[in-house]
């Protein structure tokens, strides 16, 4: 596809350096501290570290596209011509005809109101010289090689319309249109879930290798680092540390260890027959689920998006209306509850989100934030903070004067302000580093045990669950497919609990067989009909039977229940240790 | 998209009912008394008594209320008291005017609004920047009356390039109609450019911000990342969605559309709907004062529900549902 052989020298950059001057403070700030990289034709390269490290702007230094008040200077050369011109032509030149950009928000990487096929024959128009309907043409078989199930709808959809894994897909397939001998993609697959994420890395992989592309792959997961290159470069504060082959990369352990067994506590927080559906909408977003909470005790909800857990915490905590079922909180039912009895049952029941910059009031001190929750009127900010492990000076400061860790912290301690007793945290570490998110499960460890919270942990990463939740129910298309111990290793007898476990970048790196064989193709979403199982249609074990009747669920030994009898009668399946 | 709609025209009706009924009251609540203006002062109080039954001033303020009510519902918006000509007629004749003057004024400020942006938000921080806002902002903070008195003074009484007032020569009717309409674009110069000038710096200023806002957002550090040029960026991608929100407020353009521009129209004599307006307010003409509220109050209402209309138009966003798929991403998991 490409006009260079492998082995020519693609990029070389000599001695980079960027400075970032912030004018507010009137002050320098050195991002990148002399970075050097060289890549050949079909060569793929990761690059890793900690947020912050100058991964992305490296990227966007290479590309030229620094934003302003951002100054670079070293040597970058693009197949053996230094780019240093002013106006920019060169790069612009190198940018459509050689370098490729893919961006980690599929949403915001495309523009809202173009349609999907309009983005893609743009370039092809502007760099091959198309007409309007040649480049549509084009532009539809660009999408079919991005294994898009359904080209010419795709083409004709706006963004919004399209899932976040197929977003990635045209954006991949505006970027190809270009036809580039080198792809850059930051953190391509971050916002998708873990089945997607696999999907996409798959084709990336195989687009690489039919087009002999180039990649350079940012990411933070340095699990997911080797999976796709020949070289992995570690980098921190500013500079590139060392490479090593990709072979040579160890897997990155486990931070968890079994969770304690299930103590005989009665339940606080009881869900029966629990159903959610929107705006009279024929398909619940949460089928007839059974839950019960109890004291120092966590509970997992492992999905994807859109199947359920959210709404599920969010009916849970009283804040929405349930279709049918109820929750009862210390043995009182809270969808009976009205006025000062539901606001006092709700300040029972508290919430911790994904994002905490979101979630707390950009204009409102940390403390003032968390004596306003508190309620009592004495001052207990600085007490918060401390059990969260922050110094209560923070108390003083703006939500945006906290890094993102110190923020998710001050949010907990603000759901720690009412004293509740049950604890919901939906994705609480999914905006997080590495680090800040290890930081933040061990203080809800902590503080569960402490306080006998009754914790609902909800997360689309089994390693988030494994090892604080004595039991983890795995949830698709609104219902509990699978109910089990989250033990390590975690041993799931669904097929869809099992596609989960296999597309975890961890068991990708100890099976390589895994992911080379699969297929890349999208999976389906549930089925439209609400009787029988909502994972008809994407099951390898499929009966015909699975798509009239839903099964039942069924405890298959202790503290394991199922709802496949398929794949409770097969033979038990190789697992690998997680 | 119908009951959406059926919808808003309901509420539209009871709004416009609401508003001309209030202003029914607080127009009649006003000291002053019509008659005042119409009737010479020595007539007597008899001959006074007939006059307002002629006039429809006669009864208790809601006799007069159902009767006005009852004459709007047949399309009659009553007679003139001081023209004593109906108001339907007035406000035909001041039309015409007033849209010339308005539409005019408005394409033009359109113009240095996105120009103005566009400079704002490329040479941000950079000497053009400064000289767009500093003479913008100046302009923007000059009032109405100020601004037109001088541009009379500069460019009518000290240059002679413009005519300072009216909105035709005075033997205009002996021209062609060729020469009658460049006779009429050039009355038209002073008050357009007025109107625009003194404007336009602040939708610039929403515009630039918008601007900034999208110019900043990954799909134009890909579009960019594509190879595309810097103009193609701009205007495709980046002004293309940084006008949306300009939608709405040109939808709050409308009643200013027909309502005239009130200042401007006085210090120029413009015959439009502006100068109509005053008139009647001074005069206690109660009926064009109704009638001018009632065409303001139904532009506001159907200049916001074009602007609705139009921006589900430009933003498939409002315009097309979402596909559920249980393929997405992470951050709009409901």
């Amino acid at each position: 596809m490409t006009d260079t052989k492998p082995g020519d020298r693609l990029l070389q950059v000599r001695d980079l350096h960027v400075d970032h001057f912030d004018s507010q403070q009137g002050r320098r700030r050195p991002l990148l501290n002399g970075v050097n990289l060289d890549l050949e034709a079909g060569q793929a390269m990761a690059l890793v570290g900690p947020s912050g490290c100058g991964k992305s702007i490296t990227a966007r230094a290479l590309l030229g596209l620094l934003p302003t008040g951002f100054d670079w200077r070293g040597q970058i050369a693009w197949k053996g011509q230094t780019l240093n011109d002013p106006d920019g032509a060169l790069w612009r030149q190198a940018r459509g005809k050689g370098l490729g950009l893919i961006l980690q928000e599929p949403q915001a990487s495309l523009n809202p109101v173009m349609r999907a096929g309009d983005q893609v024959a743009e370039a092809l128009r502007l760099h091959r010289g198309l007409n309007r309907e040649e480049a549509w043409s084009a532009a539809l078989s660009l999408l079919a090689e991005t294994q898009l199930p359904d080209p010419h709808r795709a083409a004709r959809s706006f963004p919004h319309q399209l899932s976040g894994g197929m977003r990635q897909r045209v954006l991949l397939a505006a970027t190809l249109a270009c036809d580039p001998d080198l792809l850059i993609a930051d953190e391509p697959t971050t916002a998708l879930d873990v089945s997607v994420q696999k999907e996409i890395l798959a084709l990336i992989r195989r687009l690489c290798r039919d087009r002999n592309m180039a990649l350079l792959f940012i990411t933070h997961d340095l699990n997911l680092a080797p999976l796709l290159t020949d070289q992995v470069a570690f980098m921190s504060e500013g500079r590139i540390k060392k490479v090593l082959p990709s072979a040579q990369v160890p897997l990155l352990p486990s931070a968890r260890k079994p969770a304690a067994p299930p103590a005989g506590k009665s339940p606080i927080l009881r869900a029966a027959d629990v159903s959610v559906s929107y705006g009279g909408s024929e398909n619940s977003a949460v089928s007839s689920v059974e839950l019960e909470l109890r004291p120092g005790q966590a509970v997992g909800l492992l999905g994807e998006s859109g199947c359920g857990k959210t709404s599920l915490g969010r009916a849970l905590s009283g804040q929405i209306a349930l279709t049918s079922g109820t929750v009862t909180l210390a043995g009182n039912d809270l969808g009976k509850a009205r006025g000062a009895q539901l606001r006092t049952m709700r300040r029972q029941v508290q919430m911790l989100f994904q994002d905490p910059g979101g979630s707390l009031d950009p204009r409102q001190r940390v403390q003032s934030a968390l004596n306003e929750a508190s309620g009592t009127g004495e001052d207990a900010a600085a007490r918060l903070l401390v059990e969260v492990g922050l110094d209560p000076d923070l108390g003083r400061r703006y939500p945006h004067q906290l890094s993102g860790g110190q923020r998710q912290r001050v949010a907990l301690a603000r759901c720690l302000a009412p004293s509740p007793s049950v604890l919901i945290a939906d994705e609480p570490t999914s905006a997080l580093d590495g680090e800040a998110q290890n930081l933040v499960l061990s203080l809800l460890e902590r503080i569960m045990g402490q306080r006998g919270l009754a914790l609902l942990l909800i997360s689309h990463d089994l390693e988030v669950l494994q090892g604080i939740c004595a039991e983890v129910k795995v949830m698709f298309g609104g219902r509990v497919v699978e109910s089990l111990p989250g033990d390590v290793p975690f041993l799931p007898l669904h097929p869809y609990s099992r596609k989960l476990v296999q597309a975890l970048p961890r068991t990708l790196r100890e099976d390589m067989n895994l992911w080379v064989q699969q297929d890349f193709l999208p999976s389906a979403g549930p089925p439209v009909t609400s009787s029988g199982c909502p994972h008809f249609g994407n099951c390898p074990l499929q009966k015909p039977i699975c798509g009239k009747e839903l099964p039942p669920l069924k405890m298959v030994s202790k503290n394991h229940w199922l709802r496949c009898p398929e794949a409770e009668a097969e033979e038990p399946p190789h697992f690998i240790d997680t | 998209m119908l009951p959406w709609l059926t919808s808003r025209l309901a509420q539209s009706l009871l709004l416009i009912f609401i508003l001309v009924s209030a202003v029914f009251f607080v127009v009649r609540l006003a000291p002053g008394d019509p008659l005042d203006q119409v009737v010479e002062e020595e007539l007597g109080p008899a001959d006074r008594e007939l006059m307002r039954q002629r006039l429809g001033l006669d009864g208790g303020l809601w006799q007069q209320y159902g009767r006005w009510l009852e004459a709007l519902a047949h399309g009659d918006m009553g007679h003139s008291l001081r023209q004593q000509r109906p108001v339907t007629e007035i406000l035909a004749e001041a039309l015409g005017p007033t849209l010339l003057l308005t539409l005019t004024a408005y394409s033009l400020q359109l113009i240095l609004v996105i120009a103005s942006a566009l400079v704002m938000s490329t040479r941000r921080g950079q000497p053009l920047d400064h000289a767009v806002q500093g003479i913008g902002l100046t302009f923007y903070s000059l009032p109405f009356f100020w601004l037109s008195l001088m541009f009379v003074l500069l460019f009518s009484r000290q240059l002679g390039w413009f005519p300072a007032g009216g909105w035709e020569s005075p033997d205009a009717a002996f021209y062609s109609l060729g020469e009658r309409w460049l006779d009429r674009l050039h009355h038209l110069v002073l008050p357009a450019t007025t109107l625009a000038l003194g404007a336009f710096m602040g939708p610039a200023r929403y515009l630039r911000a918008g601007l900034d806002d999208v110019l900043a957002q990954d799909y134009i550090l890909a579009a960019r990342a594509r190879g595309l040029s810097n103009r193609r960026v701009l205007w495709r991608h980046g002004l293309r969605n940084a006008l949306l929100p300009l939608i709405t407020l040109m939808g709050m353009w409308l009643p200013n559309l027909l309502g005239g521009a009130l200042v401007v129209e006085v210090v120029f004599g413009w015959p439009g709907m502006g100068r109509v307006t005053i008139e009647a307010i001074w005069a206690r003409d109660y009926p064009v004062v109704m009638a001018t509220t009632l065409l303001t109050g139904v532009a506001v209402v159907v200049g916001s529900t074009l602007a609705d209309l139009l921006y589900r138009w430009a933003d498939p966003r409002l315009r097309l549902p979402d596909m559920a798929d249980s393929e997405g991403s992470r951050r709009d998991a409901s």
